[in-house]
């Protein structure tokens, strides 16, 4: 007898279904599995017979086919073994068919019965929800992961005996619900890294403010243990709150990894990703056979922050420019090519020179080639992208025993919120949503100059021998201190700021 | 032949050094008489002034006018002038140390008679302290009038020239190559500028690489050309010292600029203090030495145009030590924003610069 369930396939956060159709006619006992199968999906043919048999369900021995169609991608994981169960068990007759066309199932069997977790079940059951299944039994402990797409039943099952009898109607299992709202509300406020917490560096405070606001990629400067590893994890706190989509677009890649955390089946917080500098290119931008999320992925929503940015190879940072500029990394391989989101803020920091204390004289001791050696390591095209920079000063004991009130993250992120208005608004019709995103063209659409503002920006770029470059980022972060003070107009106050932040130069060393 | 090709003749023979040149004219009384001399009178030489047959061989071999009508008319299109031992124009300083070279190759003018000349040298791997100091005392030097020499190398040599040209005082540079090399070749900017405010000189022929050979014995020029030579951050073992040796022997002054006894930097500074060099810690120091009135105050570059009040506060807590721009902003207690805007103005005004990122200091004239 023929009889078909459905499974799903993922490329990447996307994919398609799977039909999983087993077949059992006489003749010679044999179990054989066929479509383009890997070989952990070609190992389910032996998990599913034990496990069955482990179950209480005795299999006549008849020949029994299985194929996953559509036969020409590739399927891989070990996701099908509970479809491959439980449609052999619908052919021999244990389960009525009418309840399976609409359910998709995921799952991986142990010998004894019991269904173990698989990676990506949030993407599998967003894919599920879009091609009209009513439900989705996964395992038992993905079901939170899997439940907070609305508009979908998703079913956890312990074991393939209850899997079996919940399709075959004789025992009832409620939808796994969860609280979507309150479980991101509540992370908010379990946020413990205030800027408060961050003495002095005033500058910093604001350069940041303004980066964030407007997606700017920042680079800090600053002598060895000012805080600046301490200031970046405190910039995903002063992002806008995550939004529902947001938390799922990144929930998703973190799915495919398997770093969800169960319990609350969604990522509830910005991420922060700090690879160390020894990491590899596959493991930053992602890859390998079945090309997985790399860190500037892992990053979206979120920081992505490169300490000891000098140290990271060249190589490496290059390969930033593509996913900087795209905002996704689309991964080929010769079957299929799938992309990843890549929607980071990048934050880097660096020291001034290799002893870390320049322009300190009392304590610098690099000679003037070292630190053009160290400085020269940064790759010049990357360095073109870096719209701001900021340099952190050592705090001094009057910053620590001063009782002043501190910028906290709460103040912060209402500036960044301000602007961030400001800039949906203004790119509706855009296909951009910030001003770090700019292009030349849009530029001189939306960053008006008031005619002081122009004048000014006219006589830096003689008298500092600015190019082009320069001058487009200085505009690019001028629109968005405007955004800050709430103007239409870039002001002459905004364009000095900006020119402050114009980033690293390397002649500012040879002073 | 006029007599200044002469000299070009003699100096420009191959496998000829300075030394046999000095042996020669020892005998000779000029260059014409070489070039004149017969093969017997020269190798009647050879015994007595250890002079070798190739030696004799090229002189006689090479004596073509037309040639060194080429040569001279090929230094001319260079852009390079020389000057000879004969010249007048020839340093009289120069004149008077051991085997004073022949012809000095020169881009630019030479340094004057009547002015007091310092030169400055030191370690090419300077730290921060090295360089600062460099520059401010140079500068100083410079802008009373002082010429300064070096030897353009990294480090202390380039601060030096650069802090002279600064002040639009005079600068020259005794190179260890041909005078049309620019080695380091990062310091074509300095190249070029030199020449402008002074000269860069050499011994050796145009189009001659530097070699581990040739930077020592320039090392001699630079303290013949000078008055008195400043060390400035010297290991126990720097090439600095040569030319301190040279100084003593020229019977130059030598000052030395002392540095920390817990590093290296300086050793080599301080044994000479020890060994009675003279200590000098600020640029009056040397002034005094040689009865030079101190033009003025090195004053701090500052447009006498209108800064207004918040300016005012703001320039006014810009110190020559960097300062980041949270200190500024505390001290003359604005927001860090508006710190930052007055900042960059100031800087566009060009009388603070940045050290660093968001480090400010003043520009000092």
């Amino acid at each position: 007898m023929f009889c078909k369930t459905y499974s799903i396939a993922l490329q990447g956060i996307e994919g398609c279904i799977v039909n999983v159709e087993a077949d059992i006619c006489d003749g010679l006992p044999l179990f054989s599995m066929v479509g383009y199968l890997s070989s952990e999906v070609k190992e389910a043919k032996d998990r599913v017979r034990i496990a069955l048999k482990n179950s209480g369900y005795k299999l006549l021995p008849k020949h029994i086919t299985i194929n996953l169609s559509p036969a020409d991608i590739r399927k891989e994981g070990t996701l099908y073994d509970l479809p491959v169960a439980i449609s052999v068990l619908c052919s021999f007759g244990y389960i009525p068919e009418s309840f399976l066309k609409d359910t998709i199932l995921v799952g991986e069997l142990s010998l004894n019965g019991e269904i173990v977790s698989v990676n990506g079940i949030l993407p599998m059951v967003h894919l599920a929800k879009e091609h009209g299944f009513k439900r989705c039994l996964v395992p038992k402990v993905n079901a939170r992961e899997g439940a907070v797409v609305e508009g979908i039943d998703v079913i956890g099952v312990r074991n393939l005996k209850e899997a079996a009898d919940y399709l075959a109607g004789t025992i009832e299992i409620s939808p796994q619900k969860v609280d979507v709202k309150a479980l991101l509300s509540n992370d908010w406020q379990l946020e413990e890294l205030d800027f408060a917490d961050v003495v002095g560096q005033e500058s910093l405070k604001r350069a940041i403010c303004v980066a964030v606001a407007g997606m700017h990629n920042l680079l800090m400067i600053g002598p060895p243990g000012v805080g600046k590893t301490m200031v970046a994890r405190r910039i995903p706190g002063i992002m806008p709150e995550l939004s529902f989509d947001e938390s799922i677009r990144i929930s998703k890649i973190y799915s495919i990894v398997g770093q969800l955390d169960l319990e609350k089946g969604l990522i509830g917080t910005r991420p922060f990703r700090a690879p160390h500098h020894s990491v590899t290119s596959t493991a930053l931008i992602g890859g390998g056979m079945r090309p997985k999320p790399g860190e500037v992925s892992l990053a979206t929503g979120g920081v992505l922050f490169l300490d000891e940015f000098p140290e990271f190879p060249k190589q490496m940072i290059e390969m930033l420019r593509q996913p900087l500029e795209d905002r996704k990394v689309t991964l080929s391989r010769l079957e299929y090519s799938c992309s990843y989101p890549a929607d980071f803020q990048l934050i880097g920091a660096m020291n001034p020179c290799p002893c870390g204390y320049y322009p300190d004289i009392q304590r610098c001791r690099c000679t003037p080639m070292q630190i053009k050696r160290y400085i020269n390591k940064i790759s010049q095209p990357l360095l073109s992208r870096i719209d701001i920079c900021a340099e952190a000063k050592e705090t001094e004991y009057q910053d620590i025993s001063a009782d002043e009130k501190q910028v906290s993250t709460k103040d912060m992120r209402e500036m960044v919120m301000v602007a961030r208005k400001w800039q949906t608004q203004r790119y509706q019709s855009e296909n951009i949503t910030f001003n770090g995103q700019l292009t030349p063209v849009l530029m001189k659409k939306y960053c008006r100059l008031t005619k002081e503002a122009k004048e000014y920006i006219e006589e830096c770029f003689q008298r500092m021998d600015m190019n082009l470059r320069v001058y487009h980022r200085i505009l690019k972060v001028a629109r968005t201190i405007a955004d800050m003070a709430q103007s239409e107009e870039i002001l002459l106050e905004h364009v000095e700021e900006a020119v402050f932040y114009k980033s690293l130069d390397k002649k500012y060393w040879e002073n | 032949m006029n007599d200044r090709e002469y000299y070009l003749w003699l100096n420009e023979q191959k496998g000829i050094g300075i030394r046999t040149i000095h042996r020669l004219l020892e005998y000779f009384d000029s260059p014409k008489a070489v070039y004149e001399a017969s093969e017997r009178e020269l190798n009647r030489l050879k015994e007595h002034f250890q002079i070798k047959q190739s030696q004799i061989a090229t002189l006689l071999s090479q004596r073509n006018p037309a040639d060194v009508k080429k040569r001279s008319a090929m230094l001319n299109e260079a852009g390079i002038s020389y000057v000879t031992i004969h010249d007048a124009k020839y340093p009289g300083r120069l004149k008077e140390i051991y085997e004073p070279p022949l012809i000095l190759y020169y881009k630019g003018t030479l340094p004057k008679e009547d002015r007091v000349s310092v030169s400055i040298v030191g370690a090419r791997n300077c730290s921060n302290y090295g360089r600062v100091v460099a520059e401010s005392i140079s500068a100083g030097l410079a802008d009373c009038g002082i010429q300064i020499i070096s030897g353009m190398a990294r480090g202390i040599d380039t601060y030096a020239h650069r802090g002279a040209l600064r002040a639009h005082g005079n600068t020259y540079a005794v190179l260890g190559c041909g005078v049309d090399i620019c080695y380091p070749t990062e310091n074509i900017g300095l190249y070029m500028d030199i020449q402008k405010q002074g000269c860069v000189l050499s011994e050796f022929l145009p189009g001659t690489q530097g070699s581990p050979g040739t930077f020592p014995m320039r090392n001699r020029i630079i303290s013949g050309l000078s008055d008195g030579v400043l060390i400035i951050e010297a290991k126990k073992k720097s090439g600095s010292l040569i030319t301190a040796k040279w100084a003593l022997e020229q019977g130059k002054d030598v000052f030395a600029v002392p540095g920390g006894i817990l590093g290296e930097e300086s050793r080599g500074c301080n044994n000479l203090i020890k060994e009675g060099a003279m200590l000098v810690d600020s640029k009056e120091d040397i002034l005094t030495y040689y009865g030079i009135a101190d033009r003025k105050e090195l004053t701090a570059k500052k447009p006498n145009n209108l800064l207004d009040s918040k300016e005012e506060m703001v320039y006014s807590n810009v110190c020559l030590i960097p300062r980041h721009v949270d200190q500024i902003a505390k001290d003359s207690g604005y927001s860090a924003v508006e710190t930052m805007r007055i900042l960059v103005k100031l800087e566009s005004l060009h009388i603070i610069k940045r050290t660093g990122m968001q480090y400010f200091s003043v520009i000092v004239e």
